[in-house]
């Protein structure tokens, strides 16, 4: 909170360049009333007297009275994996505590019942923990993360856009079930809580993209023209930093070109261009995000996808990033107690650590990685139903080892992989 | 005014009505002020007499026809004594000038009655009620000077029955919160008396208008009972009423602002329902809350700016809140008239400590 900008750019330390920056994110309570400057005094001792890391950490439990009242948790995150002495790096602190109401509606006309957009005050409680979930090749997230507080921090410094050009549209692009909707949200998250800082809160608007189409002959145009003025009341509050999901963009985007043929009503035109103008409008204000996914790119129009800086593919997950995924899972089931008893499982390092051979230590991470290679081509979405599925048809207790457990899901993948070549064949 | 005004009038009565009570401990304790009292009293309806006239024969016919049969015995007797005093000082209205000499030969004590009736005298105008329409109607703004310091009770007492009036007059109740409660109770009673009997003919107009009914009756008094609590736990300067779908973008906003009201204790302080009169009084000639269109049904949050260590529980603390500066925002303002009473003021206090605190609850509005 009391930190500063905090950006590669710009070390928030004592201004030491060759410093590496540690993001510190501290889990406020939210029954908490605590000042901000106390917790971060608590935490910083506590940062003092535990400073030796090993990559991402956190903390639940403390010694601090303090802390135990008021704090969930600390932790210290996107950092390599490797031991770190938080000493010798600069800290940024970010302090936040999640809001717990439920999405509010945003209303375009007084007494149209469909609500336009979703509205979400940020950091919400139900995207918390969707960044650390997803797992994806070595460097998309960070990439992500930078690419857009980049572009945030050029617009706070009154960057002239006309000599440097740059905007804050996102694109997600892939095949379904790959979690593009989930990055957007966890990014919007993830940022709120960066720069909360510079802004005092985030908020969230995920468009309804259908109800922007009206059954009167040229008013969608209109109701497009209303949602952004909707958005634009929340943009006038400089201290808000405000994101924008259009998600399936390309129902809002169509291409033109296809209405030339004649397939296209022209009212879906004047969307179209409606939208091109409204993005444009908004784009001005430096504190908007407007993040968009699609999976039928080659449908969007050229013009949008023109406008958009940051065309990120999210593809299928590699083998590498299906065990982590699977990891995660069995995790949570150890936790659960649905895997009993709690047995130690490696990630990949430790395995390329011990070479990969096989011995007692290694034999059930060993036996995951080939499950994991076996479920190459799943998206994500599946990926996460395997252990469900794995316990439903082929557990034949409650509770189960994890040996037992890795060869249901074994089959599971099996199950699934014939399931989609039977669906392919049937097409 | 037409049948609207005639609404506002029975209501501002019923509110007296409830507050006739506790007053009266105050005044038993306070015996030698009771007469000076009676005379502030008097001059706030002598000096404007066509509300008291009003809301006296309203109340007499408007009334009955309200709680048409079953108007129980208590009630009628609470409302004799309403009428009656209305009726009092009306007719000192017309002796005003013998009520101004009374006040010369008040005791010592007495005289800081007679300097706040002094202070009254210019509210009243009829300059004045323009100034405070044309405030209300292009600032959003309405202004109300109590002659005095008044008790932190009285303060949890303001904020409720503005609560309750703004939810009625916004049009999310469909009658007031006394009226509500009364048709509850006497729904309850027919139930309970023909217990055995088919349940469901009884029930009005279907189950869920009831349950709605009921579901709204019981928030409110939810959090009407928790802003008691908080008000008895911390000094509450500012209290805001969100109605809309979110506390980030209300439609509209009521803002209750209590900073430059003086506490004090309750011997010193002005009678609660004497200045609750004086407040709806404002509030009416501002004609602040009414609306020619229909509103949306919409939720209401109650937020409270109050001190960060309080301890109270049920109320969602929102350190990083800040008051929403767009949509409609509308400022009830009340301020004690600087007396020096020897009252610390209320800016002395540490603005830092005090953070806002949210009702968990939303209370939806509901129409019949």
């Amino acid at each position: 909170m009391e930190v500063g900008w905090n950006h590669h750019q710009h070390p928030c330390g004592d201004g030491i360049a060759d410093r590496v920056e540690v993001h510190i994110e501290v889990h406020v309570k939210s029954q908490s009333t605590a000042r901000r400057a106390e917790v971060r005094t608590h935490v910083l001792a506590l940062l003092d007297r535990h400073s030796l890391v090993m990559g991402f950490f956190k903390w639940t439990e403390f010694d601090d009275d303090f802390l135990t009242k008021n704090v969930e948790s600390v932790a210290v995150v996107d950092v390599e994996a490797q031991p770190l002495d938080l000493k010798l790096s600069s800290l940024c602190i970010h302090i936040f505590s999640l809001n717990d109401d439920g999405p509010s509606m945003l209303n375009l006309e007084e007494e149209e019942e469909l609500s336009a957009a979703n509205h979400w005050l940020l950091p919400a409680a139900e995207f918390h923990g969707i960044w650390e979930s997803l797992v994806y090749e070595e460097g998309i997230k960070a990439q992500l993360l930078d690419y857009v507080s980049t572009a945030i921090f050029f617009s706070d410094k009154n960057v002239d856009s006309n000599l440097v050009a740059w905007n804050r549209v996102v694109l997600l692009h892939g095949p379904p079930g790959t979690g593009k909707t989930s990055l957007c949200k966890a990014l919007a998250q993830k940022l709120s809580i960066r720069l909360s800082g510079r802004y005092s809160y985030g908020q969230f608007v995920e468009i309804n993209s259908h109800s922007l189409f009206s059954k009167w002959f040229s008013e969608s145009g209109k109701l497009v023209t209303k949602m952004f003025q909707k958005i634009q009341e929340l943009i006038d509050e400089k201290e808000a930093l405000v994101f924008v999901l259009i998600d399936e963009v390309e129902s809002l985007t169509a291409a033109r070109n296809a209405s030339q043929a004649g397939t296209e009503p022209s009212d879906a035109i004047r969307v179209v261009n409606s939208v091109l103008t409204q993005l444009d409008q908004i784009k001005r204000h430096p504190n908007v995000v407007i993040l968009t996914t699609s999976n039928v790119t080659e449908k969007i129009d050229l013009a949008f996808v023109d406008r958009a800086d940051i065309k990120q593919y999210i593809g299928l997950p590699s083998a590498q990033a299906i065990f982590n995924i699977y990891l995660s899972c069995l995790e949570e089931l150890m936790k659960r107690q649905i895997i009993y008893p709690r047995q130690q499982l490696l990630n990949l390092e430790e395995l390329d650590t011990l070479n990969y051979i096989e011995s007692d230590v290694t034999e059930l991470s060993l036996h995951l990685q080939k499950i994991a290679e076996k479920s190459v081509g799943l998206s994500g979405r599946t990926l996460r139903k395997i252990p469900f599925l794995a316990h439903a048809l082929y557990a034949k207790t409650p509770v189960m080892t994890v040996e037992r457990f890795l060869s249901a899901m074994d089959k599971a993948v099996d199950h699934q992989m014939k399931e989609r070549e039977k669906l392919v064949n049937c097409v | 005014m037409g049948e609207e005004g005639l609404g506002k009038e029975g209501e501002l009565n019923k509110f007296m009505t409830v507050v006739t009570k506790p007053d009266s401990r105050v005044e038993i304790q306070a015996d030698g002020q009771t007469e000076g009292r009676d005379g502030e009293t008097e001059s706030s309806g002598g000096l404007c007499p066509n509300l008291p006239v009003n809301t006296a024969a309203f109340t007499a016919a408007g009334h009955e026809d309200a709680s048409q049969t079953a108007a129980n015995i208590s009630e009628e007797t609470l409302h004799g004594e309403d009428v009656k005093e209305n009726r009092d000082s009306t007719e000192d209205a017309e002796s005003q000038q013998d009520k101004s000499s009374q006040l010369g030969h008040m005791s010592g004590q007495q005289e800081s009655d007679s300097r706040q009736v002094s202070v009254q005298q210019p509210v009243c105008d009829d300059d004045n009620d323009e100034e405070i329409m044309r405030r209300a109607r292009e600032e959003g703004r309405v202004d109300v000077v109590f002659p005095g310091c008044v008790t932190q009770d009285g303060c949890c007492r303001f904020v409720c029955e503005l609560l309750k009036c703004v939810l009625y007059q916004r049009q999310q109740l469909p009658m007031t919160y006394d009226q509500m409660v009364f048709f509850q109770k006497q729904q309850l009673a027919t139930t309970q008396l023909e217990e055995g009997a088919v349940r469901k003919s009884i029930r009005p107009s279907g189950d869920s208008t009831w349950q709605r009914c009921q579901r709204t009756l019981r928030d409110l008094d939810e959090v009407l009972g928790h802003l008691e609590v908080l008000f008895s736990l911390s000094y509450v300067p500012r209290v805001l009423f969100i109605l809309g779908s979110s506390g980030i973008l209300p439609t509209e906003l009521y803002e209750i602002n209590m900073e430059a009201l003086v506490q004090g204790g309750s011997d010193r302080s002005l009678r609660t329902s004497q200045c609750l009169r004086r407040l709806f009084r404002t509030l009416f000639v501002a004609d602040l809350l009414s609306d020619v269109k229909p509103v949306r049904l919409m939720g209401t949050t109650i937020m409270a700016l109050a001190h960060r260590d309080c301890g109270v529980e049920w109320f969602k603390p929102k350190v990083d809140y800040r008051v929403p500066k767009r949509g409609k925002r509308q400022v009830i303002s009340l301020a004690s008239a600087a007396s020096g009473s020897g009252q610390a003021k209320a800016d002395a206090r540490d603005w830092d400590d005090y953070i806002w605190f949210q009702t968990p609850v939303t209370i939806k509005g509901f129409c019949k």
